[in-house]
C-alpha cells in the first residue's frame, strides 16, 4: 500500500508517493529527485541528510516521508537564490570548507537552522550548532570559520 | 595557532594559496551527482545478495567462454 503526500519542498507544492515504511530521506531523492540531501549513515549520526521541516533541523533518513503531509520542507537545493549563493554557500567555497563534499549540504542546512536561532554566534555555539554533523576530510575548524564569516556578513547586510 | 595559518614569511606562487575549487559552486547547491545520485531506468539495485566465491581460498582456472 502506498501513501499519497501533499507537502512544500523549497517554497514549491510537491506531490509524491511513497511507501509507508519510507524514509523522507529515500522519498526525496528517489521520488522527488533532490539528491542534495545525502545519506551518510541512515542512523541519525552522521547529519549529512540534514533538512528543515516547518524551520525544523532534523535527519531525514529518521523521518518517514508520510511524515512530510502539509508541512514545509527546505532542502540544500533551495538555499540559493537563483544564480545567487547563499551567503554560506559562498563563504564555504572561499574558506574551502568543503573537499569531497557529502557532508555539505548538511552542514549548511544545519548552518542556516543555527544562524536563523542565533545570528551571533560565538565559536563554541558554532561547534555545539554543528555537532550533529560529521566531516572527515575538512575538518571543522574552516567549517566553523566559514560559518563564523557568513554570519558576520549577514549580520552587515 | 591553528594549523593552517602561514609557519614562514616566505611567499609562494601556489603553495599556500587557497584558490577556489572548481567544483564548490555544484557542490555547494546539491547539484554535485555522486555515483549514489544517479540512476537508470530500469537499474538494478543491489542489496543483500553479492556474488561472491564459496571458496575462502582458492587458485582461478581459466575460465570457458562456451554458452553456459
Amino acid at each position: 500500500m502506498s501513501v499519497k503526500v501533499s507537502t512544500t519542498i523549497n517554497g514549491d507544492s510537491v506531490d509524491f508517493i511513497c511507501e509507508p515504511d519510507e524514509t523522507l530521506l529515500d522519498a526525496l531523492r528517489n521520488r522527488v529527485g533532490l539528491t542534495g540531501a545525502k545519506e551518510g549513515c541512515g542512523t541519525g549520526d552522521c547529519g549529512a541528510c540534514s533538512i528543515t521541516i516547518d524551520g525544523r533541523l532534523v535527519c531525514s533518513c529518521l523521518v518517514l516521508g508520510a511524515e512530510a503531509e502539509g508541512r514545509e520542507i527546505e532542502t540544500v537545493e533551495g538555499m540559493a537564490d537563483g544564480d545567487k549563493l547563499h551567503p554560506l554557500q559562498r563563504k564555504f567555497i572561499e574558506h574551502a570548507a568543503l573537499q569531497c563534499g557529502i557532508c555539505t549540504p548538511g552542514f549548511l542546512i544545519a548552518a542556516r537552522a543555527l544562524l536563523d536561532r542565533n545570528p551571533d554566534p560565538d565559536e563554541e555555539e558554532i561547534r555545539f550548532g554543528l555537532a550533529g554533523n560529521l566531516c572527515r576530510c575538512t575538518g571543522y575548524d574552516k567549517i566553523v570559520r566559514a560559518v563564523q564569516d557568513a554570519a558576520k556578513e549577514m549580520r552587515g547586510a | 595557532m591553528s594549523l593552517d595559518t602561514s609557519f614562514t614569511n616566505q611567499k609562494f606562487k601556489s603553495v599556500g594559496t587557497r584558490p577556489l575549487r572548481p567544483d564548490g559552486i555544484d557542490k555547494v547547491t546539491g547539484r554535485a551527482k555522486y555515483g549514489a545520485d544517479a540512476s537508470a531506468p530500469g537499474q538494478l539495485v543491489g542489496g543483500g545478495h553479492d556474488l561472491g566465491s564459496h571458496l575462502p581460498q582458492a587458485r582461478r582456472v581459466p575460465a570457458h567462454g562456451g554458452p553456459s
